[in-house]
């Protein structure tokens, strides 16, 4: 039976089906877009803390955005050849609108990678680094001298459907952290054991059969670890031990904890209050900061010269006013100042200030497994100073994901979800372009309104970003 | 899918289409350009700044909304389905804003 109304409108309505359906499809779009829109705002009315402006690069996001435009145009023209009886040409443009889908979210790529690379870190008065880990010295925790590890092999109660969420015991992974000596142990009973993983499984799983919970070996000599932090509890570590995620324990001796970075901005916004009317203040409440711990006194000093420069500029451009603005009422001069942007190339004339430090690293400190004194910054690698900084002096570090606060939960939802949308977009409009001859010999309108409703979507997915693009990148 | 009803037949019609889709996307550019060119102006607040930039987007939106999506000309069912549409995310946004400025709380329990 022919399905009406798929080429031709229905007479009462002036629609053809396909039209209705996207238009209620959108529909739904705008209010679920709209409830994250509404989150948005939510969360930047009464952020938990400074506000992140600016931090994502806008030269993707600008390129991204043209690719959006471009593509919308390029469906377009594809819907017109259609109508014009252009099957040749409705295949080039529907071809460049797919690959425009495929390099939006290749540089979505780029972008999500670099935010998974960049840390920040707050410490434990408030001020934060944000930078990179050094490629040749990532932060991992290492331990000397372990000469007990415990297996677990607790066997976990079986969730809703026999599901289970989490591992139930040890799996082995531990043992590509193992950077000195073999993992030869011996067990309870004196017997001698060679762990790899598939030995790890099975003492595991015999365990399990016995109702043993844990299983403790000794090392027949004593092993070095070096462990990335992700493979551990969050901080479950101390100096005598370490937890990994899947319930492994190590015991030895904490020799190193401290992380290194490289220092792209500082943020002392956090040690005045949001709604700080006096710009003397805040200068004086940052002159303690533990940044300057961390970096050294030379950045100090080259904040707050930084400072001054940037105070006589805002005063000299807003003294013409009747009433002149007051800088801390101004919040990209409080961003400027106070949550300043660290280079070794700077333009004012300061690019050796890190550089006097010494040679190497002060804090690498062997034998200051806790990091309990400052570094001084020294020259990394990619033009920012690098610093060292010990456990204790952290309250807590991320990558910039949700983890990190609002801002990146809601960048990551929005951008995700539209991303998602591409990729659905994209789908389709290659269905039509793959598969859409045998319509278009049939009846070349059947597979122009196809695309016009393909095309209608595409659009609104356009439509998003124009609003994604300023309020993230941008404002 | 820009057209209207009346002589959307016709070749000429199409490629007068297809020369208005071009410059539809001209004027986004244009507009994604002003976005970024004016977004560290100091317009005396950041706020400034979001207002402008967001009239900006509107204004693509609108041109991305009636053009492209040939809202301009379209039949009454679907701008009713809009006019709902538009209705319910205005409620939605209001509801959000009540949550944030709580305005039982503050006249029934007084802080």
């Amino acid at each position: 039976m022919e399905i009406p109304y798929t080429v031709k409108p229905r007479p009462d309505t002036g629609l053809f089906n396909a039209k209705i359906g996207i238009w209620l499809f959108l529909a739904s779009e705008v209010m679920l877009f709209g409830g994250l829109f509404s989150a948005y705002i939510f969360l930047r009315i009464a952020p938990e803390g400074p506000w992140p402006v600016q931090v994502l690069t806008v030269k993707w996001g600008f390129i991204n955005t043209l690719v959006l435009i471009f593509s919308s145009v390029t469906v377009l023209q594809a819907w017109v050849a259609l109508k014009l009886r252009k099957f040749r040409l409705f295949q080039v443009w529907m071809t460049l609108t797919i690959l425009c889908a495929g390099g939006f979210m290749a540089i979505k790529s780029v972008e999500y990678a670099d935010k998974f690379h960049h840390f920040g870190v707050l410490l434990k008065d408030g001020s934060s680094l944000e930078g990179h880990f050094p490629e040749d010295h990532p932060y991992h925790i290492k331990f000397d001298e372990v000469k007990t590890v415990t297996l677990a092999s607790k066997h976990m109660d079986k969730g809703l459907f026999d599901w289970r969420l989490f591992r139930h015991g040890s799996d082995g992974g531990f043992l590509k952290y193992i950077v000195d000596g073999k993992p030869e142990f011996k067990d309870a009973a004196g017997n001698l054991v060679t762990l790899d993983a598939a030995t790890v499984k099975k003492l595991v799983h015999d365990a399990q059969e016995k109702k043993i919970d844990f299983i403790v070996l000794t090392a027949t000599n004593p092993l070095k670890f070096d462990i990335p932090p992700s493979k551990l509890f969050d901080n479950a570590y101390d100096a005598h031990k370490a937890h990994f995620r899947d319930g492994t324990v190590i015991d030895g001796k904490l020799a190193y904890d401290s992380m290194h970075l490289e220092v792209d901005r500082i943020d002392l916004r956090r040690l005045f209050a949001a709604d700080e009317k006096s710009d003397q203040k805040a200068f004086e409440s940052v002159q303690n900061a533990d940044v300057w711990r961390v970096l050294g006194g030379d950045w100090k000093k080259k904040f707050n010269e930084h400072h001054d420069v940037e105070l006589n500029k805002f005063i000299e451009k807003h003294k013409s006013q009747k009433k002149p603005q007051q800088p801390m009422d101004n919040s990209d001069y409080v961003r400027h100042v106070y949550a300043m942007k660290i280079s070794l190339d700077d333009s004012h004339g300061h690019a050796n200030a890190a550089k006097t430090g010494g040679e190497g690293l002060a804090a690498e400190a062997a034998g200051d497994s806790h990091g309990a004194h400052a570094a001084e910054a020294h020259a990394g690698s990619h033009g920012h100073p690098l610093v060292v900084i010990g456990k204790k002096d952290i309250s807590f570090w991320s990558n910039f994901t949700p983890k990190y606060g609002n801002y990146f939960a809601i960048y990551f939802t929005l951008t995700g979800l539209h991303g998602l949308h591409v990729i659905g977009g994209a789908l389709v409009l290659s269905h039509m372009l793959l598969f859409g001859k045998r319509i278009y010999d049939k009846d070349p309108d059947h597979l122009a309104n196809r695309v016009e409703v393909g095309g209608l979507f595409w659009h609104f997915v356009d439509l998003v970003w124009i609003f994604l693009f300023p309020l993230l990148y941008l404002l | 899918m820009a057209h209207d009803h009346h002589d959307h037949d016709s070749p000429e019609y199409y490629k007068k289409q297809s020369k208005i889709i071009w410059a539809v996307g001209g004027v986004l550019v244009l507009g994604t350009l002003i976005t970024v060119g004016v977004m560290d102006w100091d317009m005396g607040s950041r706020a400034a700044n979001i207002a402008f930039g967001m009239f900006i987007a509107l204004v693509k939106a609108s041109f991305v909304a009636l053009i492209f999506m040939h809202l301009k000309s379209e039949r009454g069912l679907i701008y009713k389905v809009l006019f709902f549409t538009v209705l319910f995310a205005i409620g939605l946004f209001v509801l959000t804003y009540l949550g944030y400025a709580d305005p039982l709380h503050s006249k029934f329990i007084g802080y």
